[in-house]
């Protein structure tokens, strides 16, 4: 009665060029007993965080960037959280934006992402697809989700007339449609993540397992009645308003795939999480730095976060995905900082007229969610070792420390970036802090290594060529 | 272009109405609709009715595939369900508003998206079920025996309100769909109303409903436009005046050929702007014109400041004025709350119509609302404010500042700690600034004298945060108020700022372009100007009236037209 019975149109990729996970059959699982032999799958997760290495006002010396290089490097204020995992994170230093970029930092620091060149003056739309797409169209096939996009940061945050407002901001995905790349929107309800993941995992007493089935049937039945009556619709329209419903379809379709999914074994560290509950209240707009509501401009990100670690750390776990993005905060954030820095004060300010210790103290509330996440990875054992062993998790925020020594650049420096790359997948060096080598200096020499580590053999990305030596 | 002779249209229309019932049974509106359309979608016989006014397609606006914004889905669920909950708002991801929030290239699917409409489907058909005397309204009749399918009662829901909530009449095929899996659960669960939650949850999740889908009849001789059905351009007016779906007896005038022309459409509209929805709508594109619509207040405070300008808004609308009155006005809505902001008193009620005192305030410019934008490092920014009201209010183009410009705090330096000279210095400073800050400035420091609450003030405040006498007054800089829109005058305060551009005629075709904007869904560009000058100037013409703003654009030749988008 309760046999899987897949949807009559599951198609690996649809007409509005989105690609499917397929369900999680038992065919995977024998594929994963096969994996005991010491053959598991990469995970590759991208993280961000929107601040600078730096301030417009202070110039003082780095308190972030470690000043040793190699094994066994010196934890600054700014990286301290990375003590418990510090074996198994890779600190890069020293890269530079500036082979592709002129000036126009807002505008072009989300191509620090893709690797390309910008569109065009003051235009941040990403123009090639991101290095978690890339992988995902690899590695995501097998999986109940290809990817997973989510972010904690819930709201820009800014007044309506406010023109940073752009819907690159909010993301550090983008995948190619039929004519250009798009965005690809997180999620940054961390309810919605928790009910989407666990979709399939019954509950254990027999009363709430046949609840849960007919509320599963449920969903596929009705998202069943929507697809087979979209069809005469779809084919009245004009070609490109096809394509842009036919994406929609896609991601009907892509949900009632999912719903059909077996779900897990919870074995050893695969197991559902608790519910997290509804989401703490969004705050309002905090467009005025001097907001006396602390709710203004902060809706709990630390919590958010938290539960998004541990939601995608879980999914990796589990295997229902092995690829992911986690974005703390915006480009360009205006979240209410009082929660982390004990004043009220938006993070963009913080990066304009704070000081660098305020950095540091930024950088390291990042970094403790970071570390969270990779200490989860770490303590999930697997085969003789654990899930992080099989992983290349990546670190990237938005601005250096500029151009050493100088520091003259500014809260909106290209250079002196720093990246992370945890795990040691495809034989990565973890634990040691080197200096970008000249030549393979740009965040996405960081990505081609990241992305060779978890298999995928590419030797460019977007506009850029070559891994990063010395990091495998 | 002259107007087409009476008999011209209409015998056209009379001849060829036989065959337009036909092919409107075939394909009006119709879900899966069979698959032996030809691929370039034109009819077999090819009949269309290219109005004689159209044989140009003159001001037929080029317009994709659009979604529902997250308000108009919440208040079609309020409209179609009597459930005002706002589900969309609490479940979709956040839109950007640059500055509409109805702009259809940047409206992108995500897994996010689907999966919040699922919860947003869920979560209304819960509550609607278990409000009883709601549910058995919505759903129109009651099952002979609630356990059991009552297969009348349920065909007739699935059709009814699939017409009210798809916009379009359903094909038996798709009815059977829906009834077949909604007894399934019927039958599975001995509830009937387990079926109409299974109906409601596909119509809800449904991209029928979720998009507003244009297709219409080409138009020949006119490749790639389109003459839209009549539930098409129902669709059309109930979306753009009331921000929600159609109501069933504006599907019914639809379905008997109300709509049928430019006249009819604006006679149609004109009763439709009565509606207390149509006064939101205005109210909501104004908020988001002019960027109101997201406060950088606390709740009780941006509410009171909402409710301000909305009151104004709506009385001058329900009173056909002239929409230059939203500036001119002598009187504004307060409460307890923002009386003492403007030195007003507060009405005996609590809250209420006060007149201005003296002439230094008048109309929205004078609203907190307004004066609450464009701030910049806890104070005003005569900048911010300059370029909203050039860009914005005036619609002209201020080119972006160089490219790797930072928003930094000014210091004090040389200059000195009054804003005025602060600001003159980094004008007179000779960098490539000076030119774009000269139309931008003047404007803010006309209204200087009103801080981001609105309020009156004499002094500059100390905005620097390092220093001792941070949030003080400065006595020493006194602040004029002097300002000066280059290219039409020059002002003190909000009041005469306001008086200058309703002068100068420089508003009306503004809010002529953006309204356009805001019904079409995307930035005018060359493709429009025609349209957009034929519609400017017909708003004019009527003395800008606020109800011609509307009317004008529903009545246009074009509007109950497409024109495709280029194939990628």
């Amino acid at each position: 009665m309760n046999k899987l019975r897949l949807p009559r149109r599951v198609v690996l990729r649809g007409l509005g060029g989105v690609a499917l996970g397929l369900p999680f059959l038992e065919v995977m699982q024998a594929r994963r007993a096969t994996a005991q032999q010491g053959q598991f799958p990469k995970r590759y997760i991208v993280c961000f965080g929107g601040y600078s290495l730096i301030t417009d006002v202070d110039s003082s010396p780095s308190e972030t960037v470690p000043s040793r290089t190699g094994a066994g490097y010196d934890l600054k204020q700014g990286l301290l959280p990375l003590a418990g995992v510090q074996d198994y994170v890779t600190v890069v230093s020293g890269m530079d934006l500036n082979a592709l970029i002129g000036d126009g930092f807002h505008w072009h620091a989300n191509l620090l992402l893709a690797g390309g060149r910008p569109a065009g003056e003051r235009d941040d739309a990403l123009t090639y697809p991101t290095s978690d797409q890339i992988v995902a169209d690899a590695i995501g096939a097998e999986t109940t989700f290809k990817f997973l996009a989510y972010r904690a940061q819930v709201s820009s945050y800014l007044a309506g007339n406010a023109v940073e407002n752009s819907v690159n901001h909010g993301t550090i995905s983008g995948r190619r449609t039929a004519n250009r790349i798009e965005p690809i929107i997180p999620n940054s309800s961390p309810k919605a993540a928790f009910d989407s993941l666990f979709n399939g995992f019954a509950p254990k007493d027999p009363a709430g397992q046949a609840a849960a089935q007919l509320k599963l049937d449920k969903r596929k039945s009705i998202l069943d009645v929507v697809d087979r009556t979209l069809g005469g619709i779809h084919g009245k329209l004009s070609v490109s308003d096809q394509v842009r419903l036919s994406q929609h379809w896609d991601e009907i379709r892509a949900l009632e795939t999912r719903l059909s999914a077996i779900a897990p074994t919870q074995r050893g560290s695969c197991a559902t999480l608790a519910d997290p509950g509804p989401d703490p209240d969004v705050g309002g707009a905090s467009d005025d730095p001097t907001a006396v509501d602390v709710n203004q401009g902060y809706s709990d990100e630390d919590a958010r976060a938290g539960v998004l670690n541990r939601l995608l750390a879980m999914a990796m776990i589990c295997d229902l995905s092995r690829v992911g993005t986690l974005m703390y905060t915006h480009f360009q954030s205006f979240m209410n900082a009082q929660a982390i820095v004990g004043r009220t004060i938006n993070l963009h300010s913080v990066n304009h007229q704070g000081t660098a210790v305020d950095i540091a103290v930024i950088s390291a509330w990042h970094m403790k969610h970071f570390a969270e996440l990779v200490t989860l990875l770490r303590d999930a054992p697997e085969g003789d070792g654990n899930v992080l062993d099989n992983s290349a998790v990546v670190y990237l925020n938005e601005g250096g420390e500029g151009d050493n020594p100088d520091r003259t650049d500014g809260s909106h420096a290209t250079k002196g970036l720093v990246g992370l790359i945890a795990g040691r997948a495809g034989g990565l060096k973890s634990g040691v802090h080197l200096l970008a080598p000249a030549g393979a200096n740009h965040p996405a020499n960081l990505l081609i290594s990241a992305m060779n580590a978890v298999g995928v053999a590419t030797k460019t990305y977007g506009d850029i060529s070559g891994p990063m030596p010395g990091l495998m | 272009m002259t107007k087409p002779t009476q008999n011209t249209p209409q015998f056209w229309l009379a001849t060829q109405a036989g065959l337009l019932a036909v092919l409107a049974l075939g394909c009006e509106g119709a879900l899966g609709a069979s698959d032996n359309a030809p691929p370039d979608g034109r009819l077999a016989g090819g009949g269309t009715t290219a109005a004689p006014e159209l044989a140009d397609g003159f001001g037929v606006a080029r317009v994709g595939l659009r979604r529902l914004t997250v308000t108009e889905i919440d208040n079609s669920i309020r409209d179609l369900l009597q459930d005002d909950s706002r589900p969309a708002a609490r479940f979709l991801p956040e839109e950007i508003l640059p500055p509409f929030d109805n702009d259809y290239g940047q409206q992108f699917v995500s897994t996010v998206l689907v999966e919040s409409i699922e919860k947003v489907a869920e979560d209304v058909t819960l509550r609607l079920l278990q409000d009883v005397s709601r549910r058995d309204a919505v759903i129109g009749c009651s099952p002979a025996d609630p356990t059991a399918a009552d297969a009348t009662c349920l065909r007739r829901f699935i059709t009814e309100f699939g017409r009210r909530i798809l916009r379009r009449t359903m094909l038996e095929d798709d009815v059977n769909s829906f009834q077949t899996t909604a007894e399934a659960y019927i039958a599975r669960e001995h509830n009937f109303y387990a079926g109409i939650e299974v109906a409601l949850g596909a119509f809800l999740q449904h991209p029928a409903f979720l998009y507003r889908v244009e297709a219409g009849t080409p138009v020949m001789a006119q490749p790639g436009v389109f003459k839209l059905d009549d539930l098409e351009v129902a669709t059309r007016l109930s979306y753009l005046i009331w921000g929600s779906t159609p109501s069933d007896h504006l599907l019914d005038v639809a379905q008997s050929a109300g709509l049928s022309s430019p006249g009819k459409i604006r006679d149609v509209a004109a009763t439709m702007l009565d509606d207390a929805r149509a006064s939101q709508t205005m109210d909501r594109f104004h908020a988001l014109w002019l960027g109101y619509s997201v406060l950088p207040h606390e709740q009780a405070l941006a509410t009171s400041m909402r409710a301000e300008t909305s009151a104004l808004i709506t009385r001058t609308f329900m009173n056909d004025e002239p929409w230059t009155n939203l500036f001119t006005a002598t009187d504004t809505y307060v409460d307890a709350t923002l009386a003492p902001i403007y030195g007003l008193p507060v009405p005996v009620t609590g809250s209420g119509w006060v007149s201005y005192p003296d002439a230094s305030r008048r109309g929205l410019l004078s609203h907190g609302s307004f004066l609450s934008m464009a701030g910049n490092y806890s104070d005003t920014s005569p900048t911010q404010r300059g370029k909203l009201i050039r860009t914005r209010l005036l619609c002209q183009e201020i080119p972006p500042p160089p490219p790797n410009v930072k928003n930094v705090e000014p210091t004090t330096g040389a200059a000195g700690p009054c804003k005025l000279d602060r600001y003159a210095a980094h004008r007179a400073s000779g960098t490539v600034c000076a030119g774009c800050h000269a139309l931008m400035d003047p404007v803010g420091f006309g209204l200087e004298n009103y801080d981001r609450l609105g309020r009156f003030r004499t002094h500059d405040v100390d905005a620097d945060p390092d220093s001792p006498t941070y949030g003080q007054l400065l006595e020493q800089c006194v602040i004029p108020g002097e300002g000066e829109v280059v290219g039409v005058g020059t002002f003190n305060g909000p009041a005469q700022l306001s008086e200058l551009l309703v002068a100068g005629d420089v508003l009306g075709p503004c809010v002529a372009e953006q309204f356009y904007r805001f019904a079409v869904g995307r930035k005018k560009d060359d493709t429009d100007a025609d349209a957009v000058q034929e519609y400017k100037m017909t708003f004019a013409s009527s003395g800008n009236r606020f109800r011609e703003l509307v009317l004008s654009l529903v009545a246009s030749r074009g509007f109950g037209y497409r024109r495709e988008e280029a194939a990628p």
